[in-house]
């Protein structure tokens, strides 16, 4: 960082021309200061990639959460304890199995992320009757689970929608034992606070 | 000194020096923090991607595997096995080495008699990690690359069994076009001692163990004393030997089909340090799906058709415990969902050697998992 001087360069005539060939202090300083401002900038590219793997989590989180709700409306249509009428969203009109005038149990806006309920089936009213949040189990600060400071964090940040429609054949007529399943996740990463989406698309088939 | 003089306004002072030096010193000290630093963040960040890489595979496997508990099997999901002194058990290779806590694990029983069911619990059943119990699993299906079914069974002796092609394509027979069935041998798929079969003679099936001579194109052997226990002599019901000797032949009959079955264990290795997620198959060695896995819990959400009530949550179902009352008198093979409360990952790297609030960084799973093959086979299997 020391500017360069030439003073074993030559003889004692060349000295005033040496002189002005280096850096003065204050160059030296400006030049530092840039220097560091360039190299503070790049501390941000660090961070960034914190930020970017951090969500990569929460990415998997929220295609947790989605999995997770179509498993269980699978295992609601496997085990009949709902009829096909009710994999609907709530107050849908066509009811072909019991002749109903509504029926469906799947609320209908973005739900917080409760625990499944008496039913077992995520996303339906008696979630957040139960009031139990669904959490992220940590292991707290002595990276042990099952003891006492186990942290568990509510995901308070992620919703989901769970959107089920008809399916219509090539005369446009509805497909009675076929529905379509969307379900969403909206989420917000903790660092860059952008809201994201995780979507997933599916069927599910009165059949087994 | 009139040198000196001139000298002086060319350079820098002594002072001017310090000064600079010091600045610099200060710049210099601080970009090689920086440079440390950044090299910690790069690999710390290198570390958490790779661990959920590893861990993204392992889960994928884990769930795959648990949403094909019961694929393949008939009646109801729940076989038979081997009545005697001899206990039939999981979790142990051909060298009789047992790895679930270094022990054999025996099959649930109703009454004495022990089934197999397309989806065993193993509550608290690993090892003890850091003070806590951790579960197994154990999933069952029927193995839907190697086309055995294709094949005519017929028990030739109490311990060996002949395999031969129908001249016309067998009902049971899985395989897309004939030229797919592989051979009894095949060097890649074929069995191999430890490989389990079910046999099914009329309604009876039966479990037995590839064990003794080289299966040959033709003929596979089910010696008895092998490691799994499943063969044994031809007094023990639901044996092949039995099967063999049975009277009268109408009722029992020694030509059937076969299939290969996979009962599949996942449970935590604590042999090693830091702990690892393991897949331990039929009668086969284990193989590793992930390092510094430390957590494995589960719990099973079961349907009850004849109150049709919900059994939701319950961690060792049918146990009769505190917390499984309502399972009580379900059976495995009634499990509707699985609960995977928490699969825990820890990265190798402790975090306080970058400046992080000590603890290893970790990641963990906690998701469901429908049944939905053995609620099938369960509704429809019979």
């Amino acid at each position: 960082m020391v500017a360069p001087m030439r003073r074993h360069s030559g003889g004692n005539s060349q000295g005033h021309q040496q002189a002005q060939d280096g850096f003065s202090i204050i160059e030296v300083m400006v030049s530092m200061v840039v220097l560091t401002v360039g190299l503070v900038s790049l501390l941000g590219v660090f961070g960034l990639s914190m930020a970017s793997t951090q969500s990569t989590q929460q990415d998997m989180i929220a295609k947790q959460l989605a999995d997770e709700a179509y498993e269980s409306i699978v295992t609601a249509r496997n085990t009949s304890q709902i009829t096909f009428d009710d994999i609907q969203n709530v107050g849908a009109t066509n009811c072909p199995v019991t002749g109903a005038s509504t029926c469906g149990i799947f609320l209908i806006p973005a739900q917080q992320i409760y625990n499944a309920g008496a039913d077992g089936i995520y996303g339906t009213a008696d979630d957040s009757a139960s009031g139990q949040r669904q959490t992220l189990h940590d292991p707290g600060p002595d990276g042990i689970f099952g003891t006492s400071d186990d942290v568990y964090i509510p995901l308070s940040g992620y919703q989901r929608t769970i959107a089920i429609g008809s399916v219509y054949n090539s005369e446009s007529q509805v497909i009675d034992s076929l529905r379509s399943v969307t379900i969403t996740i909206q989420y917000t990463t903790s660092q860059t606070r952008s809201q994201k989406t995780y979507i997933l698309n599916s069927y599910i088939s009165q059949f087994q | 000194m009139s040198k000196r003089s001139t000298n002086r306004k060319k350079g820098f002072s002594l002072l001017e020096m310090t000064v600079a030096t010091a600045l610099g010193s200060l710049v210099v000290g601080a970009a090689v923090q920086l440079y440390v630093q950044g090299v910690g963040a790069t690999w710390t960040v290198s570390q958490r991607a790779e661990m959920q890489q590893d861990f993204r595979a392992a889960s994928n496997m884990l769930t795959k595997d648990l949403s094909l508990a019961g694929a393949g099997l008939t009646q109801g999901a729940a076989i038979q096995l081997p009545t005697s002194s001899t206990i039939p058990v999981l979790g142990c290779d051909q060298s009789k080495t047992c790895y679930i806590n270094g022990a054999s694990v025996k099959y649930p029983e109703q009454g004495s008699t022990p089934f197999l069911y397309g989806l065993l619990t193993g509550y608290n059943a690993g090892p003890t990690i850091s003070g806590q119990t951790t579960d197994t699993v154990t999933v069952v299906y029927t193995d839907p690359n190697f086309y055995l079914d294709c094949y005519t069974a017929t028990v030739a002796s109490a311990t060996t069994v002949t395999f031969a092609l129908p001249s016309t394509t067998s009902t049971n027979c899985t395989a897309p076009s004939s030229s797919k069935i592989q051979s009894i041998n095949d060097s890649a798929v074929g069995l191999t001692p430890g490989d389990l079969v079910l046999f099914t003679f009329g309604s009876t099936q039966v479990v037995a163990e590839v064990y003794g001579a080289t299966t040959s194109s033709t003929t596979a052997t089910f010696a008895t004393s092998d490691p799994l226990s499943m063969n044994q002599g031809t007094s023990v019901t639901k044996s092949l030997g039995s099967q063999y000797v049975a009277s009268p032949p109408a009722t029992a009959p020694t030509t059937g089909y076969a299939v290969r079955l996979l009962v599949i264990t996942y449970y935590l290795d604590n042999s090693v340090t830091p702990p690892r997620l393991m897949r331990q198959i039929n009668g086969q060695s284990p193989i590793p799906v992930a390092e510094s896995v430390v957590y494995l819990k589960f719990s099973y959400d079961l349907f009850n058709p004849s109150t049709n009530t919900l059994a939701l949550n319950q961690p060792n179902p049918g146990s009769g415990d505190s917390s499984d009352t309502a399972s009580n008198n379900l059976l495995p093979s009634q499990i509707t969902q699985i609960h995977i409360l928490n699969m825990a990952m820890d990265s190798s790297v402790k975090g306080s050697l970058y400046g992080l609030a000590g603890g290893n960084q970790s990641v963990d799973l906690q998701t469901t998992v429908s049944a939905r093959n053995l609620t099938y086979v369960n509704n429809y299997g019979n």
